[in-house]
This record gives C-alpha cells, sequence and structure tokens, in this order.
C-alpha cells in the first residue's frame, strides 16, 4: 500500500509542479534559517568536555575594593574572574582537589634549530603539571613535567601535535632542546590536539585554539613573562617592578580545580574559607566573605558564552520557520482542496477515510522530506557564509550529524504539522458533490 | 467597488485568509524588529574614532633576543619607515582606537581624593603622534622630543609629566574653563600637568566604553612608549595609499634587523571590522532573514492568489458574462488581499510590540521607536498588492466565453 501511496503523492506532485516546488521550497528555506543559526547556537552552548564538566570548577576569591565589586552586571555582585599571584600560590599549597591548577596565557617567539623555519610567535600557557590531567590530555610522546619542575620553574615545554610537527617532522622530541625567546627549554612531552570548543578554561577568545606551547608557570613568571590576558587592579599601588605586581592586589591568573565529589567540594570551601579569615586578619580581603566555586557549564553561562545575538538570531529564524509553515498550510490547502474531486471519485470507488488520510500524509512526508534536504543544503550554504563574516564563527559553523538528524526531524514534523489541517479537510469532503460535477 | 461580496467570499472560506493575515503578522514583526536592531547597530558602526583610520597601517615587532638593542632599533625602524615613498608620519602607540584592546585608568581631579576620580583610555603616543593620526589640536601644545618617557605597566617606572585629553574628557572634567594649564593626579600620587586639548578621539572598546571609561570619547594620550618585547608602529600613508604601503611597510621591517618577529600588519580599517566583526556578522544574517522571509512570504501570496484564480476561472468568467469589466476583476483581487494584509498587519503591530518587549526583558536591545509601525504597515500592504497584481491581470483576462464553455 505504501508503494502505491507513493506512486499517488508523485502523480499528485506532477500534477501541481509549481504549487510543489513553492512548498519544497518554502520548508527547505525556513529550515535551512533555523539550521543555520540553531548549529551555531549548538556548538557555542555546547559542553566542551562532557566527560568531567560537572567536577572541573572555576575557583573565585573575592579580593577586591571595599567601595564597589568587581562584577555588577545583571547577574549580581560577583567575586573577580581571576586571582591575584599571591592568592594563586597559595591555594595551590592546598592537597584537598584531585588536581588542580593555576595558569595565565602569555607568548613566546618558538626559534627553531631548522634555518628554514623562520622565528615565529606562539601563544602558551603558564600553568601547572595538574592542568594535564585534569583536563584529560593525551600524551603521545613523554610525559607533563614533574612536581619538581612546578616548584623550581624549571625550563621544561610541552608542545602539542600540531607544533611537533611543524618543528621536529611529528618525530619524539623528548629531551631536545627548544629556544622560547632567547631562552632555552627542554621539550618534556607531546599532546595531542586539545582545542576544546568553547575553550572554557580561558574565555578571552572563547571559540580560538588553545596554546601550543605549556610550561610551568613558575618558569614563566620567573622569566617576567607578559601577561596576553586582561589584568585588573583596584588599589592604588606602586608598582617598580615585576615582583611588586606579583605582590600587588591586581588580579589575572585563572585558577581550576578537580572536586570529585561533595565532601571533597566541601572541604575545599572550607579550606577557601578559611584561607579568606587568615588573610582578612592580616588586613587583605576588605569585602564581605564571597568565595566561589563554579563548575564548568555554570561557568560558560554565567559568563554568557552564547552571546545574546544568537539567541535572538534563533529566535527570529524560529519565527521566520513558522511562515514558511503557513505559507505551506496555505499551499497545501490549496492543492488538496484542488484535488478534492480525485479525492472525492476514490472515496466513491471504496476508498476509506483512513485510507486517504494516509495517502495524503505519504504526499505530504514526501514533500516535507524533499524541503528538509534542500534546507540541509540551504544550511551548509548559510554556514559557510556566516563563517566567512566572522572569525569568532569558524569553530561554531560545522554542520554535524546531530543537527542532520534535527533538521530532518523538525522539516517532517514541521510538514506534518502544516500538512495536518488540510488532510483532515480533504477527509471530510462528500464524494457526491464531486462526482456530480465531473 | 463593492466590498460586500468580497467579504462575504471571504468569510465562506475563512483559513485562507486567516492563513494570509497570520503571516503577513509574523513577517511584520520579524522584519521591523530585525530592520530595528540594523539600524541600532548600523548607529554603532558609524560613530568616528577621531582620526585618520581610512589610511593608517599598524604593525607589531616582537623582539625576543635577550640582547636586543631595544631603543636603537627602534629610532632605525622608524628612520626607514619614514623614508618610504608613501608614508606621511609614524608614531608609536600602545593600541589603536576601536582596536578593542587596550588600557584604561583614571585621574584625579583632587590629589588624594578617590571621590574625584575620572576615567579614561590611555593611549601612550610619540611627538609624531599628532601628524600620524590625523585628529585636530585645539588647544595648548603637542608633546616634544624630550617629553616621551618608557612606561612598562607590569614593572613600573618614571612617570610622565605631561598629558594631552581630548575634548570631550576635557570638558567633564573642567567645564568651565580651559582645560590646559590644569592639573592631574593619579591614585599612587603622581602629578601630571595638561598641555593640549584634541579633537575627539575614540577609545579602543566601542561597546565598553561607557562601562570602562563613562563615554567612547574619554581619552587621554601619554607621552610614552611600551618597554620591550612588544612595539606597535603607527603609520599613515599618503590618501588612498594604505593597502600597498602596508605590503612596503611590512618588506622594509622584515628586511632589517634580527632577534624579533614582525607581526600583525593590518589597516586601521581592518582592525576596527574585527572589532565590530560580530555586529557585521549580525547585520548580515538580519539583512539575508529579512530578504528570504520577504520572499517566502510574497511567493505564498503569489501562489494562493494564482491557485484562487485557476479555482475561481468559472465564476470570473460568469461575472465577465454579466457586465464586470477588466477592472472590475483586478480591483476584486487586489482588495481582496488588501482586506488580508490589512487584517494581518493590525495583528502584525501587536506582536511587532510584543516581540520588541520580549526582546528588550530578556536581551540587551533597545525599545523600539514606534514611528518603524507605519513604515512596516505600508510595507506590507504594498508588497501584498504587488505579489497580487500578477495573478489579479491573470484573472481579468479570462474570457467572458469561459462561463458559456464549461457549463
Amino acid at each position: 500500500m505504501f508503494r502505491y501511496y507513493l506512486r499517488l503523492a508523485w502523480l499528485s506532485i506532477r500534477r501541481n509542479p509549481i504549487l510543489t516546488a513553492l512548498m519544497v521550497a518554502a520548508i527547505g528555506v525556513g529550515i535551512g534559517a533555523c539550521t543555520t543559526t540553531l548549529t551555531v547556537y549548538h556548538l557555542m552552548a555546547r559542553n566542551p568536555i562532557p566527560e568531567k564538566s560537572d567536577t572541573l570548577y572555576r575557583v573565585l576569591v573575592d579580593s577586591w575594593d571595599p567601595d564597589r565589586p568587581y562584577y555588577d552586571g545583571d547577574q549580581g555582585a560577583a567575586p573577580p574572574f581571576m586571582m591575584t599571584h599571591q592568592d594563586a600560590i597559595a591555594l595551590m599549597r592546598s592537597e584537598i582537589p584531585t588536581h588542580q591548577a593555576a595558569m595565565y596565557r602569555t607568548a613566546f617567539v618558538v626559534q627553531s634549530d631548522n634555518p628554514e623555519i623562520a622565528p615565529d610567535t606562539y601563544s602558551a600557557r603558564a600553568t601547572y603539571r595538574g592542568f594535564f590531567d585534569m583536563f584529560g590530555l593525551d600524551f603521545i610522546y613523554g610525559d607533563s613535567w614533574d612536581e619538581a619542575a612546578d616548584e623550581d620553574g624549571e625550563l621544561v615545554v610541552v608542545i602539542n601535535r600540531a607544533l611537533n610537527e611543524d618543528l621536529f617532522d611529528g618525530e619524539d622530541p623528548v629531551g631536545r632542546e627548544l629556544k622560547l625567546s632567547g631562552t632555552v627549554f627542554r621539550v618534556a612531552g607531546v599532546v595531542e590536539n586539545w582545542n576544546p570548543i568553547p575553550r572554557f578554561h580561558d574565555l578571552n577568545g572563547k571559540f580560538r585554539d588553545s596554546a601550543a606551547l605549556m610550561v610551568p608557570f613558575r618558569a614563566a613568571v620567573n622569566l617576567e613573562s607578559e601577561v596576553n590576558g586582561s589584568i585588573s587592579c583596584w588599589k592604588p599601588e606602586d608598582i617598580n617592578s615585576f615582583q611588586d605586581f606579583l605582590n600587588s592586589e591586581c588580579v589575572w591568573i585563572k585558577f581550576w580545580a578537580q572536586l570529585d565529589n561533595p565532601e571533597q567540594h566541601a572541604a575545599f570551601m572550607d579550606f577557601l574559607n578559611s584561607y579568606t579569615q587568615e588573610q582578612k586578619a592580616l588586613g587583605r580581603f576588605p569585602r564581605p566573605m564571597d568565595n566561589r566555586l563554579i563548575d564548568v557549564m555554570n561557568w560558560l553561562e554565567f559568563r554568557k558564552v552564547v552571546s545574546e545575538d544568537n539567541v535572538v538570531l534563533a529566535g527570529l529564524s524560529f519565527l521566520f520557520l513558522m511562515v514558511c509553515l503557513l505559507n505551506t498550510v496555505g499551499l497545501l490547502l490549496a492543492k488538496f482542496i484542488g484535488g478534492a474531486s480525485i479525492a472525492g471519485i476514490r472515496r466513491a470507488l471504496g476508498a476509506s477515510r483512513g485510507a486517504l488520510f494516509r495517502q495524503h500524509i505519504v504526499e505530504i512526508s514526501v514533500i516535507g522530506l524533499a524541503g528538509g534536504l534542500l534546507g540541509l543544503g540551504l544550511a551548509a550554504l548559510g554556514l559557510k557564509a556566516v563563517r566567512g563574516w566572522f572569525e569568532d564563527f569558524e569553530k561554531v559553523t560545522q554542520l554535524d550529524w546531530s543537527m542532520v538528524g534535527i533538521a530532518l526531524g523538525l522539516a517532517l514534523i514541521a510538514s506534518l504539522a502544516a500538512g495536518l489541517y488540510p488532510t483532515w479537510r480533504v477527509c471530510r469532503i462528500a464524494p457526491a458533490r464531486y462526482l456530480k460535477t465531473q | 467597488m463593492e466590498l460586500r461580496p468580497i467579504l462575504s467570499a471571504m468569510l465562506r472560506n475563512r483559513t485562507g485568509a486567516v492563513l494570509v493575515a497570520l503571516q503577513v503578522a509574523i513577517t511584520m514583526a520579524v522584519l521591523v524588529n530585525a530592520a530595528f536592531i540594523i539600524n541600532d547597530r548600523l548607529q554603532l558602526l558609524a560613530q568616528p574614532a577621531g582620526v585618520d583610520v581610512e589610511n593608517i597601517v599598524s604593525v607589531l615587532i616582537y623582539a625576543f633576543d635577550p640582547d636586543y638593542d631595544w631603543e636603537g632599533e627602534r629610532k632605525q625602524d622608524l628612520e626607514v619607515l619614514r623614508n618610504l615613498p608613501g608614508v606621511e608620519a609614524v608614531t608609536t602607540m600602545n593600541s589603536l582606537p576601536l582596536s578593542d584592546s587596550g588600557w584604561s585608568s583614571g585621574w584625579q581631579l583632587e590629589d588624594g581624593n578617590d571621590e574625584s576620580d575620572v576615567p579614561s583610555a590611555m593611549y601612550m603616543i610619540d611627538e609624531f603622534g599628532l601628524e600620524t593620526l590625523g585628529m585636530a589640536l585645539l588647544e595648548g601644545r603637542w608633546f616634544r622630543e624630550d617629553e616621551i618617557k618608557v612606561l612598562d605597566l607590569t614593572s613600573g617606572s618614571d612617570f610622565v609629566d605631561t598629558v594631552i585629553v581630548t575634548e570631550s574628557l576635557a570638558k567633564k572634567m573642567f567645564p568651565e574653563q580651559s582645560a590646559v594649564g590644569m592639573p592631574l593626579y593619579t591614585s599612587t600620587g603622581e602629578t601630571v600637568t595638561i598641555v593640549g586639548v584634541t579633537s575627539d578621539v575614540a577609545c579602543p572598546w566601542p561597546k565598553f566604553a561607557i562601562d570602562e571609561v563613562g563615554g567612547l570619547y574619554m581619552t587621554t594620550f601619554l607621552p610614552a612608549r611600551g618597554a620591550p618585547p612588544v612595539a606597535r608602529y603607527v603609520v599613515r600613508a599618503e590618501p588612498g595609499n594604505a593597502a600597498a604601503l602596508a605590503a612596503e611597510v611590512e618588506k622594509a621591517l622584515t628586511g632589517r634587523g634580527t632577534g624579533r618577529v614582525v607581526m600583525d600588519m593590518k589597516l586601521h580599517t581592518e582592525i576596527v571590522d574585527e572589532t565590530y566583526g560580530g555586529d557585521i556578522a549580525m547585520i548580515r544574517m538580519l539583512v539575508t532573514v529579512m530578504v528570504l522571509l520577504l520572499a517566502v512570504t510574497s511567493l505564498g501570496v503569489v501562489g494562493l492568489a494564482s491557485f484562487n484564480v485557476r479555482s475561481r476561472t468559472k465564476q470570473i468568467g460568469t461575472r465577465r458574462a454579466v457586465g464586470a469589466r477588466r477592472r472590475d476583476i483586478l480591483g476584486y483581487f487586489l482588495v481582496e488581499n488588501a482586506v488580508m494584509t490589512g487584517i494581518g498587519v493590525v495583528l502584525g503591530t501587536l506582536l511587532t510590540f510584543a516581540l520588541n518587549l520580549w526582546l528588550v526583558e530578556n536581551y540587551d536591545l533597545p525599545r523600539l521607536d514606534p514611528t518603524w509601525v507605519p513604515l512596516g504597515v505600508l510595507g506590507l500592504l504594498l508588497l501584498g498588492q504587488l505579489a497580487t497584481l500578477a495573478p489579479a491581470r491573470r484573472a481579468s483576462m479570462i474570457p467572458p466565453a469561459v462561463a458559456t464553455r464549461t457549463i
């Protein structure tokens, strides 16, 4: 029967090619617009580290100005998003978290021994060894540096696969020397490229690649490597040296900790609170105590990683889809009522209402799926166009399988919803009336 | 033209009319709000930088060799750049207007009084800054060579003695008198004197200007240069020559000196476009949605009207046979569409305000200017008429003989 209905659908489509083309186009354009904006939204809002996102916490402590909070926007008052150097160093001493790492982004000029490779600047993450285990980076060669390297600021470096391919042709470089901005580092390991989107651990450039170089935090600080990120200061302090800057109340360090269970979470919060009390006794932390542990997804939401523009666009494109569907309802109605005489004859020859209903649903599904496929094509074009318009969109405009499924499903559901009323109407017709006019 | 038969015909086939009206209503709500958002972004983009953006080129020098001669190399670099044909002027800066990254701080009007703090964007610039950026000097003088200091934000150093402020900042700090000669204080106890006032120059952050420094043009120039490892050279090209000059500048700089990387060679226009990248993309996407929406809605109207014409062929023929003129048939379809669209735009007006209210409540978007609504109403009525015109003309061509033929 299904094949018979398909054939009837094909005949009906051929009878009204322009009307059918208009419907497929309307559904296609609506689905295309929705899929484009939904893909951008879906990729911006996705979980960058699903296997551990609820055990990784951004650590905030409120060392800010007594007179005004660091942040006072539409999400209420909040402590600084970054940390002072002295607090980061003190918190790194805690043994409560499974892993933890203070970090900041800097840059080095990589000078290769190979004269054919010109010196070039690369983004670098100054951090602790906990970074690798906490975020689950995979080592291809070697391993992370050891605890002593963290303590002493040893000149060791971990590079990613892409840089290893550029510098060492992808061979094992462990133990080899690498000159970073004039200082010789020893390569400790190579990690698989790790580019979480959004780059949750450092939202300054949230849809950009992660650093290709990773060096011990202390090593970067000892070299007085510049801070590539925000530095915020509130206290009038005379800063005459890099050491003065390290001792200042300026915040610039990002701190993440892995807390696997509620007990660990509670213990670390207690630790933060008692640390704050200690500091208050020393005259620091002038604000009311407000320490926070924010897990990955809440952090992304708090920092509004999905820009409002994209939510608005997704909303508008759904309204657009609705217009396309209303359009389709009108056209379907016209088409079905136009074909009512044929339906009347089928009824008179013995087709039940149910059969008629199924036949029309099959026809609608064919139109819906055709619209969905057209929509996918348009979405691919749309995403390609959007990618060219804005650098930040490069990583969030890849059509993936889940979106293909959503687009086709949406097309089918939308066209069935649009077809329900016209089908009902055509099934209700009295056959006698149409037999008369023939 | 009699309205009653049209209305009673529509009442017999309500669904079609309701569908068109709903479509028109949602289309209008989306179109008007999208156009309003676009207009809002265009206004943001239209804010002048206050400098000669079109002819400015910027490049960074990143020194990595510990033995790099920071001062000597810079002097030679600037000399080389000044001698390039097509170069009007060259200066060094820490950041550029509307580049989305820079330094903000504040000035105290009274020494040691936190309350008197006025925030400002800070540009470090040298004695050639005025001719390079191209703003106007309104009062006082520009910096002299002997005033230029080296400032290191993370290591501290000897502070500058003089500053130049923009007209807007001068008015904010000293509304009653000339700012030239007035002292300003830093929170760490330094004192500087204002030696000049320029026309307005934008701060680096057009979208955060109000939060950061209280306004787009709250800007101070300091006679200073940054410390190693990064220097920014800003070059002003002869008018219309920036793109060609950029390549020459890069070649000249990479061609000399070792122990450094020449990077981020960019036209100032490119830098500004990157700052507004998200907004430009938003405008383009909204325009695309608007165009497609217009196409879908008008094609839908054409489709439905054509269908109606076809299914009413007999009736039209009959009307023609009993004396209706072509005009009457044409008019019938146009008026029918006008009634449906009319209901749609009334509904659409409500929907437009509702959608705007939702956008204002949930997102950082401005309240709709009500004068945009009549524009939307007129536009959609016109669209409906234009879309109906072709099918209606076809209807009016139906010969009266049709009536006799098919009975």
